[in-house]
């Protein structure tokens, strides 16, 4: 029971630190309409500066010093994205479309690049982050579990909550009619510039604040986890969860749903060879099922609107 | 002088087959308005169908090693090519067909999936482990092939090795190896540009990717005209597969993500949509590539990935037509 | 867009309970018993669950293959004897770090496994050695050797040499035994075992009084060589070291074609895979490597094992092989002496290893869990290896 509560809670954090990153790119591409393929280039400036800050703890340093690294660390790695999300507005205003697509899988590739030949940075191998908290292992390792956990859903509904506000502020409703027809909004007086910081500002942060969580928790920080698939793998949420943030996190349970659900061998239904064919095969009919849901339903698993203009 | 002759040559057979893919994604995005990430996954196809047919003892004939040879390379060129085209024509019908009108997003996701799902059967069917080619041009050390032992690579050192008398003879030098390369690519360039630029259907094509309304206007059908791009496209991929594994060795199923990021990069430099500004984008990106690692110093020549991307963003802000591109109406 | 939809939020909360719970169905399948390690009441002795997450597939993937037919083979006499009983579930992670900690997590938490063998690469290991540490169940890695490995804690050990170990002992060869004064070392950097291992090379070969003229840097995975190659070539050095993978090492060499005639070349144990000489093309002269035995080594225990090996897999046994199968006599010996069949009785026992007579030498682990074992090395021949000298710490 201990074993399958530690499951839970361990899959529970991942899964949180993954909205938080999905509610960025509600705001990056779901409200701002930027098709962007480099998100996880703020996840992973968010990461690799809280790491950063991390390692400047002394072996056997006090709680309270842990506790300020700890701050101070999130407030760089959220800081750093958002720095870099300004970097991207300019350039955001000039491009369209798949272009736009093209220079952010850039910007963040180039940033990938460069930390895999900064030897500082432990290159390809990554960096091991110093626990700032305290360590889940041995006799305390439920409970303190259980408080991660905890920590981060409340956050994970948090980041919805304030997604879900921005999209029905006047901003949001502000920043939708420019992502629909920018020559009309801004015959009522909208203006791109304003707007587009703010969108920037907000989805940076909110995928820096996922790097930041995930350097923590899982202690290790590499090129390798903010690859362009993963990047790809968190649009797709948000496509299939018709870009707001509630759809997003539903699109989330369903993919991993189908991912545990094939690893587990449908939950233990299918037993002897087809269950061991589902486990084998579980990457390539997960992906094969992904591309029929987005055939079936492009514009969202909750939305039949086919009215929806695409960004 | 020499050193600088040799790393030109690599960094010219480097960016050759860079362009030769290059010039199928652009051929693709043209015409179809589509950035199709599974180009990389039709250029590993290719590679494995000419190991295949390389490895299967049908063409070991006896008519003297030079025969042998020969027909072993005409053959995986022409299995590569249709692998590439097939696979390439599939994916069009299942993945992309119905999803392209629908939405950008979506299509550019489907892309990601298929490219993923070709990946992940490739893992599956033929084992992640990279397989040497086999060296046609080198007397050949084979094992009694089986079926399981031709898809699975071998898993340890056969007790007896056995060295077929007929292709004890010939050992080409690396160089054959190059020369070889050189001709098939010289081939498939020609072949490609000539298509596009001087037959009827590539102008067809051409006419598609400058403006659908008005080429259905003039009776030309978008769909068989982006139907045979997917094929000819795939077909150079799967070409340039072979010719990456004859070179450089190693068949995985991965082998194609990189490569296709680069083709990807040297057709938004040269200008997507322009089949000669694909193959320049490619040259200049393998010279690129191949000069920045022969001079820097240690250190820094690992930062020419960063420094081939920092190229790309700067053209996409500054001239994100490319070098050679034309204006698609959708532009910055 | 606007309004709440509270109840697919409501749904969606089922999408993700229902696997977490499947999880836990997944679980009251295995006897509950089994876990606790019972006496086998059927006298078979005492049971143990194992799980192998080893890399099978992948730049790495004849590490993980060759150590699992080893492993099998050891299991097979050890359930034969009949005093230990292990029950192996096998899972494969592909040669990256992060399929690894989600397997290791998996095989733990899911399978409930007693004790791990793996993972196989030295980035694996470092990945995961913390989550390992954490979880408190003992895992042995059959062929990782990397020094960080085991600093992770005491739930983590090994059965083969360290790199500090064998860059020392590769250095000795190259100054020593071949008289060597110049060395050019190509290191791959996307990989930490390949940088431990050039760095323990190339203090050792300086101490000794020998000069590394250049270094170059390749990426686990990269195809094209053509570049490096050129450069190389042009190295004064009179050997070069390439403490690489054999995926890696494999393409360099068929792509070198005779551009590198006239430099020995030096290995690490990760160039010792059958795949070296298919990926290469047999192109492979004057090159040796330091690995764990020799296949042709004359001690019967040695070749014992080999011929069992090729009678059952028809294939002869890298150091890879071996060095599984003495995994599994390790764990056998372990569990023998285990006071109690719980993960953390089983990791005091498998601590505690020593004078265990293996195929790759004797097997005592040192207070870092490192086992102390002599470098053999050999050379390449273009279809296999011929024993050269032995090189003791």
């Amino acid at each position: 029971m201990a074993l399958l509560a530690d499951y839970i809670l361990t899959h529970l954090v991942y899964l949180s630190i993954l909205v938080i990153f999905a509610a960025g790119v509600v705001v990056l591409y779901g409200l701002a309409g930027v098709f962007t393929l480099g998100h996880q280039g703020f996840m992973a400036i968010g990461a690799y500066f809280a790491a950063g800050i991390a390692c400047l703890m002394p072996a056997g340093g006090s709680p309270i010093l842990a506790a300020a690294l700890l701050v101070a660390s999130v407030i760089a790695g959220v800081g750093g994205a958002v720095a870099g999300g300004l970097l991207l507005t300019g350039p955001s205003v000039r491009l369209r479309g798949d272009y736009m697509a093209l220079a952010t899988l850039a910007f963040a590739e180039i940033l990938v690049a460069l930390i895999r030949n900064t030897e500082a940075l432990g290159g390809m191998r990554g960096l091991d982050v110093a626990s700032l908290l305290p360590r889940a292992s041995g006799s305390a390792r439920l409970p303190i579990l259980g408080t991660y956990a905890l920590a981060s859903v409340a956050m994970a509904a948090g980041a919805v909550l304030a997604v879900q506000r921005l999209g029905r502020s006047r901003l949001g409703i502000a920043l939708r009619a420019l992502r629909d027809d920018e020559l009309a909004a801004r015959s009522m007086g909208l203006e791109n510039r304003r707007a587009r910081l703010i969108s920037f500002t907000m989805g940076a942060g909110l995928c820096g604040l996922a790097g930041c969580l995930y350097a923590h928790f899982s202690g290790h920080v590499s090129p390798r986890d903010f690859g362009f698939v993963q990047g790809a793998m968190v649009l797709l949420y948000v496509v299939l969860g018709g870009s707001t943030a509630v759809g997003t996190v539903c699109a989330v349970a369903v993919v991993y749903f189908l991912d545990e659900g094939l690893k587990l061998r449908c939950f233990g239904l299918l037993t002897g060879g087809l269950g061991d064919a589902l486990v084998n095969w579980k990457d390539a009919i997960l992906a094969g099922l992904l591309i029929a849901l987005l055939a079936w339903r492009p514009y969202g698993l909750l939305t039949a609107n086919r009215l929806r203009s695409e960004p | 002088m020499s050193y600088l002759l040799t790393q030109l040559g690599n960094g010219l057979m480097l960016g050759c087959m860079y362009g030769l893919i290059a010039v199928g994604f652009s051929l693709v995005y043209g015409v179809a308005r589509l950035m199709n990430f599974a180009h990389g996954e039709f250029f590993m196809v290719g590679a494995y169908g000419a190991l295949f047919s390389a490895e299967l003892p049908l063409w070991r004939w006896g008519n003297g090693a030079g025969a042998t040879m020969f027909w072993t390379l005409v053959i995986s060129v022409l299995v590569s090519a249709a692998s590439g085209a097939l696979v390439s024509v599939l994916v069009e019908r299942l993945a992309y067909r119905r999803i392209r009108r629908v939405s950008r997003t979506a299509t550019f996701l489907v892309a990601v999936g298929a490219s993923i799902l070709l990946q992940q059967i490739g893992f599956k069917v033929f084992s992640a482990s990279p397989r040497g080619f086999p060296d046609v041009c080198t007397p050949v050390v084979v094992a009694a092939p089986t079926l399981s032992g031709w898809l699975q690579p071998s898993a340890g050192l056969p007790c007896e090795v056995a060295v077929t008398s007929q292709l004890q003879a010939v050992a080409l030098s690396p160089s054959g190896t190059s020369a070889v390369t050189f001709v098939v690519l010289a081939f498939a360039v020609w072949g490609a540009l000539f298509f596009v630029l001087r037959t009827d259907t590539g102008l067809a094509i051409r006419a598609v990717s400058i403006d659908e309304k008005s080429a259905r206007s003039v009776g030309i059908r978008p769909q068989p005209a982006i139907v045979i791009t997917f094929a000819v496209g795939g077909a150079l991929a799967g070409i340039a597969g072979f010719l990456w594994s004859l070179r450089y060795g190693g068949v995985q199923p991965l082998m194609g993500f990189i490569p296709g990021v680069k083709a990807f990069v040297a057709a938004v430099i040269g200008g997507v949509g322009s089949v000669t500004g694909a193959l320049v984008g490619g040259l200049l990106l393998g010279l690129l590539e191949t000069l920045s690692f022969a001079y820097l110093p240690g250190e820094v020549s690992g930062y020419r990935d960063a420094v081939t991307l920092l190229l790309l963003l700067v053209f996409l802000l500054i001239r994100p037509l490319g070098l050679l591109g034309r204006q698609f109406g959708e532009a910055a | 867009m606007v309004r709440p939809r509270w109840k697919a939020l409501v749904g969606s909360l089922g999408f993700f309970l229902l696997p977490l719970l499947g999880a836990g169905c997944r679980q009251e399948q295995q006897p509950v018993s089994r876990n606790e390690g019972a006496v086998d009441p059927a006298g078979s002795g005492k049971s143990v669950r194992l799980g192998a997450v080893l890399s099978l597939t992948g730049p790495a993937g004849t590490m993980g293959g060759e150590s699992l037919n080893g492993l099998k083979l050891a299991i097979e006499d050890i359930n034969a004897r009949g005093k230990v009983h292990l029950d192996l579930r096998v899972y494969d992670d592909k040669t990256d770090p992060n399929e690894a900690a989600k397997l290791i997590q998996q095989v733990v938490q899911v399978d409930r496994v007693q004790a791990i063998v793996g993972p196989s690469t030295s980035p694996n290991c470092l990945r995961t050695g913390r989550l390992i540490q954490d979880l408190a169940v003992p895992a042995m890695t059959p062929t990782a050797t990397n020094a960080g490995v085991t600093q992770s804690g005491e739930y983590m050990s090994r059965v083969c040499f360290i790199d500090p170990f064998q860059g020392e002992a590769l250095a000795q060869f190259a100054r020593k035994d071949l008289g060597f004064r110049s060395a050019e070392l190509i290191v791959d950097k996307a990989n930490d075992y390949s940088v431990g291992l050039a760095d323990s090379f190339r203090s050792t070969f300086k101490k000794l009084g020998g000069e590394i003229v250049g270094e170059m840097t390749y990426s686990t995975g990269d195809a094209d060589f053509a570049a490096l190659i050129a450069k190389a070539a042009r190295s004064e050095a009179q050997v070069l070291v390439i403490p690489g993978w054999y995926s890696d090492v494999g393409l360099m060499l068929r792509q070198a074609g005779r551009k590198w005639d006239k430099f020995t070349l030096l290995g690490g144990d990760a160039w010792d895979s059958p795949q070296l000489f298919e990926l290469s093309g047999g192109n492979i002269h004057n090159a040796y490597i330091s690995t764990h035995y020799a296949v042709d080594e004359p001690n019967p225990r040695v070749q014992g094992f080999v011929n069992r090996y090729i009678k059952v897999y028809k294939l002869k046994p890298g150091g890879f092989a071996a060095l599984g199968y003495d995994t599994g006599l390790a764990f056998e010996d372990a569990i023998l002496r285990a006071k109690s069949l719980t993960p953390a009785a089983i990791k005091d026992a498998i601590n505690s290893i020593r004078g265990l007579q293996g195929v790759t030498g004797e097997i005592t682990l040192n207070s870092n869990r490192d086992a102390v074992k002599p470098a053999t090395i050999v050379e390449v021949l273009p279809n296999g290896y011929r024993f050269k000298t032995r090189i003791s710490g």
